[in-house]
């Protein structure tokens, strides 16, 4: 490959790359406006009370996300540099996280709830917004997972990898939605007793 | 030549590593933010729950420090500046 082609190439993949990124923005916003309205549902129907669930297990869980999107951070800053290593062990810590966070709310969180989802506005309420977000991480540890096989295989380089900044930026953004969940199912407002 | 040559590669190195190490440092500072405010949310949520604006307050900082500084937003306008 020629010098000039090469450069042509790398402008080819610039111009596409920020298409890419005007993609997953559009995605993101739109997604953003599902989890709003769910966000607004909660306020509008239970006002200044809140689902009956445990502060502690809520604290815990959303650390772990917090942390967990630390380290996707982490990862996309070693990869960005070249360090495929360092790459992948912070890829591995976030999906570990991340499945941590699952569990804490699917497997703990729903089980110790002294309601189900179909006991009254509380119920209906927290189980669609949880429920809604889990969906979220599932896919993201998906997507994770995904980086992680292609990162093994030595697939990006510190040039080229969108598919990492993707999964980083998709992370984020299923943590910037818990940001808000979390005060408005765990904090806000009197347990509805 | 090849010296000057030599010492400009280095220099590159030097200001590729610390390039790394202020973006690492970034991650570490909004780490510390995120975890302030979310114990600092976790305190006036049990204390005060009624206190609804501050604790959105809270969480309009929390992922405004996460959407500037971890999902790197302002890549959208500077595709030149960061091209992965």
């Amino acid at each position: 490959m020629t010098a000039h082609s090469e450069v042509e190439t790398t402008q080819t993949y610039n111009e596409r790359l920020s298409m890419y990124r005007l993609g997953l923005w559009l995605f993101i916003l739109s997604d953003a406006f599902v989890f709003g309205a769910l966000f607004i549902t909660r306020f509008y129907l239970m006002g200044g009370t809140r689902p009956d669930v445990e502060q502690g297990v809520g604290l815990i869980v959303t650390v772990i996300l917090l942390l967990s999107s630390f380290f996707m951070n982490r990862a996309e800053i070693h990869m960005s540099f070249g360090d495929n290593q360092k790459f992948l062990r912070n890829v591995g810590i976030t999906f570990i996280l991340g499945l941590i966070f699952l569990i804490g709310v699917v497997g703990v969180e729903w089980r110790i709830a002294p309601f189900g989802p179909a006991d009254g506005i509380q119920g209906a309420i927290y189980y669609t917004m949880t429920g809604f977000h889990a969906f979220h991480v599932l896919t993201g540890l998906i997507a994770l997972a995904v980086v992680y096989n292609n990162g093994r295989k030595g697939l990006y380089t510190k040039e080229r990898h969108w598919a990492v900044e993707a999964a980083a930026v998709y992370w984020h953004f299923i943590d910037v939605v818990w940001i808000f969940f979390y005060p408005a199912l765990y904090l806000i407002g009197f347990a509805v007793g | 030549m090849a010296k000057k040559e030599a010492e400009n590669e280095l220099t590159a190195e030097e200001a590729l590593a610390q390039a790394q190490k202020k973006a690492l440092g970034d991650g570490v500072f909004v780490l510390i933010i995120l975890g302030v405010l979310t114990f600092g949310e976790f305190i006036v949520g049990s204390v005060a729950p009624a206190w609804g604006t501050v604790l959105l307050i809270a969480a309009l900082s929390k992922a405004f420090f996460v959407v500037r500084d971890y999902m790197h937003i302002s890549r959208l306008w500077n595709n030149e500046e960061e091209a992965h």
